[in-house]
């Protein structure tokens, strides 16, 4: 006896296929935001726990690999705590004269951030849109478009999504993300965008301005949304030709994004 | 009741143990997604007409957990769901090393389409670069690519005897239940 078309492999995958295309276009956020938040929100305590196991299991696999290391290392930071003790001397007199400057220019000290912190708590690697969940959301104050840092104003990310309990965070590597910026040194203004998750790339950089490897590169206030002033990395490699209109720069980040265990938010990010 | 509440449970274990454990300690360039040896298992197990159900509900909870546009997970589980069932009935997936290198095989496609797959609806106007990236970083990556092979297929033997003991313990249940009526 033929069996019916209906109830073929292929026709339930046509109609499945049919169904979730025309979900993506039709993207009902409004309908499934409160499902997802719903479910994030109901298995948050166990995602808890997963974090916190996996921050052990971390923890425990870093301290075995570093045994050998210690030693070694242990001599480099006695080395390198004089130097920064040093350091430290010279930098406070510098501050002084840098908290004046940000007074005179109407600037927003760093110490005046309002920060929340917060714990990753979950992490998607596998797709091109890198991003990290973390434990605070609507009820801690966040919103949408936050900006996120870590220690010392390193810029992270932005809030691109927010639940009652807890946010997506969206680093800075995502070609999505386009972020106005100028270097320390030279002063040369640019946008920096991410590559694909893996790295950034300083563009629309005029050729008239000086881009030097090594320079540092902070955010620019011409962003509304993110405060002036933030790290975001250092020029790398320098790849323009002469006839080109921009130059385009490698920057290098920071911080390794995929180690991060704790982040800020932001949440007085307006500065002007 | 008794299988739904034991595969769900199954749907929502793997996929915050993806997001909320596995991903947190592993390394960048180590793609090993679970939710994809959980849908190689069950095909295997099982076969497509009895867990397509199953598949388009584990995609749907990807879709939720990953923050991703709802349906990108499923129509890509789905498609993956037919491919894997239409290949592994040409081949001989129950001979013991045919089928372990079809499966090798099944998981590396799973990793390789699964992460530009997403791109395709997540940025259409640069899928190409995307694609030509992603290609080049997962197969010149030598190191990165055998590690994920290696750690994605002890996972699969992982899940691959848990869900079949599940499977088995849902069918024995569900025969009980046939016998007693």
């Amino acid at each position: 006896m033929p069996t019916k078309f209906t109830s073929k492999k292929i026709f339930k995958v046509i109609m499945v296929c049919l169904i979730a295309t025309l979900l993506i276009f039709w993207n009902p956020n409004n309908f499934f935001g409160g499902v997802r938040n719903f479910f994030i929100g109901a298995t948050l305590p166990v995602q808890k726990f997963f974090s916190t196991s996996a921050e052990k299991v971390y923890s425990f696999g870093e301290a075995i690999s570093s045994i050998g290391k210690i030693k070694k290392e242990n001599k480099s930071l006695i080395e390198e705590n004089l130097r920064l003790k040093a350091q430290n001397v010279k930098f406070e007199d510098v501050l002084k004269e840098n908290e004046n400057l940000r007074n005179q220019l109407n600037i927003l000290s760093r110490k005046e951030f309002n920060l929340e912190s917060a714990r990753i708590i979950g992490k998607d690697i596998y797709n091109n849109n890198s991003w990290i969940l973390i434990d605070k959301g609507r009820k801690n104050g966040l919103e949408k478009g936050m900006t996120v840092i870590v220690a010392d104003g390193i810029l992270v990310g932005k809030v691109e999504e927010i639940f009652d309990s807890t946010a997506k965070v969206v680093f800075i590597t995502e070609k999505s993300m386009n972020i106005n910026v100028e270097t320390v040194e030279t002063g040369a203004v640019g946008i920096v965008k991410g590559d694909y998750g893996l790295g950034l790339i300083m563009d629309l950089v005029l050729q008239t301005d000086v881009l030097k490897v090594g320079d540092k590169i902070i955010t620019s206030d011409i962003s509304q949304d993110i405060p002036r002033g933030l790290l975001v990395g250092e020029i790398k490699e320098i790849s323009s030709a002469g006839n080109d209109l921009f130059q385009r720069a490698v920057v290098s980040l920071p911080v390794d994004f995929f180690k991060l265990r704790f982040v800020f938010v932001i949440k007085n990010a307006n500065n002007q | 009741m008794k299988s739904f509440l034991l595969r769900i449970s199954i749907i929502f274990l793997i996929i915050l143990v993806q997001i909320n454990f596995l991903d947190l300690i592993l390394l960048e360039n180590n793609l090993i997604n679970l939710s994809i040896l959980t849908l190689i298992s069950w095909i295997i197990i099982s076969g497509f007409d009895k867990m397509w159900l199953w598949i388009v509900l584990l995609g749907f909870f990807n879709d939720i957990f990953l923050i991703e546009k709802i349906g990108s997970n499923v129509l890509f589980f789905t498609l993956f769901a037919y491919l894997i069932s239409f290949i592994s009935k040409r081949f001989m997936i129950e001979r013991r090393w045919s089928g372990f290198l079809l499966v090798v095989i099944f998981i590396l496609m799973g990793n390789f389409m699964g992460s530009i797959f997403n791109s395709l609806f997540f940025d259409l106007s640069s899928f190409k670069e995307i694609l030509i990236h992603n290609t080049i970083n997962y197969f010149t990556n030598w190191v990165s690519l055998v590690w994920t092979t290696i750690i994605s297929a002890i996972c699969f033997y992982i899940i691959y005897t848990f869900i079949n003991k599940i499977e088995k313990y849902i069918e024995r249940s569900e025969n009980r239940l046939k016998i007693s009526f």
